[in-house]
């Protein structure tokens, strides 16, 4: 029994590994932010990747897609994107017989691997379309609602510059992705690899090493993964240390902090350190794979205060006080 | 269930190592703290040495809070689980035996992941047969220890350190209850020197010693010290006494012309050599003309009548050496002359002897002095923290206390009108202008007066008589000495040194009576 474990395991690993060297093949560098994103992927989340433009987010989505063999739609967000044109609309059709019926002309989250590009320069009305199906994987037109085909997973891109003409997710959304992920500049070494791929006649190619089904199988794999009380418990605490003006507050977050995670941040902690145990050949979460992950679990639930926004307060920056100062055991 | 004992035997034995590895941490950090403050006292100590009760209810004290802060410190134990979370950390295990613990103490929760719980136990067991306990926690000494080691080694040293105002406070040794001044301990050892195989010195050993160790309080010391000191004087009177007598015998022996260096001998008091004189006129008896043997035995024989009781053993001598002289036999001349001298040189000998106990009577005056001014002092201190009750009590005495130049006199007991009298006379006193010397309550001194009777006094009748009937005048029953006064020490030696010539003094007292007022009484001073 413990070897079917220990092969699951390995399999995960492998799976993981085949996925994140495959992307690796076009995306230079950048291998937390994939390993982030495969890990949302199987933890059945959501992914934010905040960057400035031409650091190949909207790459990073499509390759992906193709590693791992799903549909995929993408959607360029604009100020006059209607939710319609997200979700899909009831269109009048003329039957067999002449008559006239009404018929769901799905749209474009219709597909396993959504990505949401800049999607905060559409209006809010818009951003909450992709509200429900974020969360319950389900679309509702009219009366009837439609399920969304398993596994569902959306990669938003937003650039952090522009903020003119911008509408900045509502916090409700922002608590719907399961990681935000901030991409940044290549280094010096990494440029060169990405200028030898980009400007020559070959590009390089990926295979498709995984399916819906495989990674249905791999989300299983993660949510079986035992994790002990104290180890729960401090994420807990790492958890309500970002609220403020409670008994567990951090001083960094009852001083910049406007409103702390939800509950969502905690199982994002404990899912996440889950998948970072099994990749680390561990059938059981410590609290270095909470650490590892509260980065990109808490820094989009988090959210500053007046005085954190005048004093330009990184959510980073206050989390690292959390983790600095939450003990393991008490 | 041997694999959940082998972790929770592991886990004991990470818990023993680590509850003692904390407490040898806390004991030697207290410690390296604590020891800190007798480190402080004992430096003070020795600046300015505690008491014995003092350092003792210190050292119990310290050492309460001491056990008292380190059973606070040390008291409770570790958990399993934080002995699994400590065996965690120290072995980089990534919280497996935490979490083993865990699932071995909550069973149930098994139900959903008993698989991966299960896989997750045996790695963890696999881990704990691997690891060595030994190696993860080598007993080693903590930091703090050197601290506490060389905070207790200074300590120590401090302790031992042979100085004389020093105390070992290892045995429970502190400052005696009473500790002389370098002043009072240099003239105490002179006087001990001075009267050293004498009872007088073992007397003032006792008094010594009983005030050093709290026996006795500084007054009661102060007035024994007064007691031995009139006994010895005592022996200054016979001295003086001898001294009269020898004048006596040395105007006498004078009148012969071979004694004459003898007789001027013994008129500077030098026994010594008066004994020497006398041997060499025995040697010479042989060959002295007859006549001259006879003026010096008529001479010999009305100074051996002549003399004190204080000197009936010279006067026996004198007196044989003169019936001797009278038998005009040589032999028995000279036998009785040597006899003589050996006479006059006992006499030298205690006249040495009383002038040694003259010194240290005088060493023992300027101790009592001394600790008067220290008790006085300590009055004054303890005066000047409480309110003074009238501006004007003592004016009198204090400004009777200064002189016109500016210097205090011996005057303390002159009583107010005297002391008023000095302060008027003079802007320049001590005590400040006259505007500030208002008439408050009047000095009191305990002089314990009282009546006595006068002695005759030489006037126009032709015999002195001593007349028995109650002086006109009250005289102070205590001792000058004793008067308390604010005169330093090197003062009041100044006014005791008696400068003039021995043979001059008679002159001098008679003077001072003859221009004593008779007429009207000195008001008796209250």
């Amino acid at each position: 029994m413990s070897t079917a474990i220990e092969q699951q395991v390995e399999g995960f690993q492998k799976q993981f590994t085949a996925v994140k060297q495959e992307i690796a093949k076009v995306i230079v560098g950048y291998d937390d932010i994939i390993e982030s994103a495969i890990m949302s992927l199987l933890a059945s989340g959501h992914v934010l990747l905040e960057g400035v433009p031409g650091l190949g987010k909207t790459k990073l989505v499509s390759t992906l897609s193709e590693v791992v063999h799903l549909k995929f739609s993408r959607i360029q967000f604009t100020p006059d994107l209607m939710p319609a044109d997200i979700t899909g609309t009831n269109i009048v059709r003329e039957g067999d017989k002449g008559e006239k019926v009404l018929e769901f002309q799905t749209g474009p989250i219709f597909a396993n691997i959504v990505l949401a590009d800049e999607v905060n320069r559409a209006t809010p009305k818009t951003q909450s379309a992709l509200l429900e199906a974020m969360e319950e994987q389900t679309v509702s037109v009219g009366k009837i609602t439609y399920k969304l085909e398993q596994p569902f997973f959306v990669l938003a891109t937003q650039n952090p510059l522009e903020m003119e003409g911008t509408y900045p997710l509502p916090e409700a959304q922002l608590d719907r992705f399961f990681m935000k992920l901030k991409v940044d500049y290549p280094t010096a070494g990494n440029m060169s690899t990405i200028l030898n791929r980009t400007t020559r006649l070959e590009e390089p190619h990926v295979t498709r090493v995984l399916d819906g089904p495989q990674i249905l199988e791999m989300r299983k794999t993660v949510r079986s993964v035992p994790i002990a009380r104290p180890i729960q418990d401090y994420a807990v605490r790492i958890m309500m240390a970002t609220h403020p003006n409670t008994p567990l507050s951090n001083p960094l977050a009852t001083r910049y902090a406007r409103c702390g995670s939800s509950p969502r941040g905690a199982q994002a902690l404990v899912v996440g350190g889950k998948i970072r145990a099994l990749l680390n050949n561990r059938v059981y979460v410590s609290c270095d794979d909470i650490r590892a992950v509260a980065y990109g679990a808490l820094r989009h639930r988090l959210l500053l205060n007046f005085e954190g926004e005048a004093e330009r307060i990184d959510t980073d920056t206050i989390i690292k006080g959390i983790l600095e100062a939450t003990p393991e055991t008490l | 269930m041997a694999d959940k004992e082998l972790i929770i035997g592991l886990l004991e034995r990470v818990r023993r190592r680590v509850r003692s590895e904390r407490r040898f941490k806390t004991i030697y950090s207290i410690l390296s703290v604590a020891l800190i403050l007798p480190l402080l006292f004992k430096l003070i100590d020795l600046i300015s040495p505690f008491r014995g009760t003092t350092v003792v209810v210190f050292l119990i004290l310290w050492a309460i809070a001491t056990a008292a802060w380190l059973l606070w410190r040390t008291r409770g134990g570790e958990t399993l689980s934080q002995a699994a979370a400590n065996l965690d950390r120290v072995a980089h295990l990534q919280d497996q035996m935490k979490t083993a613990y865990w699932f071995i103490r909550h069973p149930s929760s098994q139900s959903l992941s008993s698989e991966w719980v299960d896989v997750q136990f045996t790695r963890a067991v696999q881990t704990a047969e691997r690891l060595k306990i030994e190696t993860l926690y080598p007993g080693s000494i903590p930091k703090t220890f050197h601290r506490a080691f060389a905070l207790m080694a200074v300590f120590v040293i401090l302790n031992f350190l042979p100085l004389s105002r020093n105390h070992n406070w290892f045995y429970l040794q502190g400052a005696p209850p009473f500790q002389l001044s370098h002043t009072d301990q240099a003239l105490v050892d002179r006087a001990r020197k001075l009267l050293e195989n004498t009872d007088a010195a073992k007397e003032l050993e006792k008094i010594i010693n009983e005030l050093q160790q709290g026996k006795i309080s500084s007054d009661t010391a102060q007035q024994q010290l007064s007691d031995l000191r009139q006994q010895i004087d005592g022996g200054n009177l016979e001295l003086n006494n001898i001294l009269d007598g020898l004048t006596s015998i040395a105007n006498q022996l004078g009148q012969s012309e071979a004694l004459e260096s003898t007789a001027q001998a013994m008129s500077n008091g030098d026994v010594s050599d008066a004994a020497d004189q006398i041997r060499s006129i025995a040697e010479k008896l042989g060959i002295t003309p007859e006549d001259v043997i006879s003026e010096m035995q008529k001479n010999m024989s009305l100074a051996a009548n002549m003399s004190p009781a204080s000197l009936q053993d010279l006067s026996k001598s004198m007196k044989e050496a003169a019936d001797a002289l009278k038998n005009e036999d040589p032999q028995a001349g000279k036998i009785a002359l040597d006899n003589l001298a050996q006479a006059l040189d006992q006499l030298a000998q205690k006249m040495k002897a009383q002038q040694q106990q003259s010194q240290a009577g005088q060493q023992l005056a300027d101790l009592q002095n001394s600790l008067q001014q220290e008790a006085a002092a300590d009055a004054a201190g303890e005066a000047q923290l409480s309110p003074i009750p009238s501006q004007g009590q003592g004016a009198g005495g204090e400004s009777g206390d200064s002189s016109p130049n500016g210097t205090p006199s011996a005057g303390n007991s002159s009583g107010n009108g005297q002391g008023s009298k000095s302060a008027n006379s003079s802007n320049s006193t001590a005590s400040g202008s006259p505007e500030d010397l208002k008439p408050g309550e009047m000095t009191k001194l305990d002089v314990q007066l009282k009546m006595e009777g006068l002695k005759g006094q030489a006037g126009k009748g032709e015999q002195l008589e001593d007349v028995e009937e109650a002086s006109k005048q009250e005289r102070s029953a205590m001792d000058y000495r004793n008067v308390p006064s604010q005169l330093s020490p090197a003062q009041k030696d100044a006014l005791n040194q008696n400068r003039l010539p021995r043979e001059q003094r008679e002159i001098v007292k008679y003077y001072f009576e003859e221009i004593r007022p008779r007429a009207t009484a000195t008001a008796p001073t209250k």
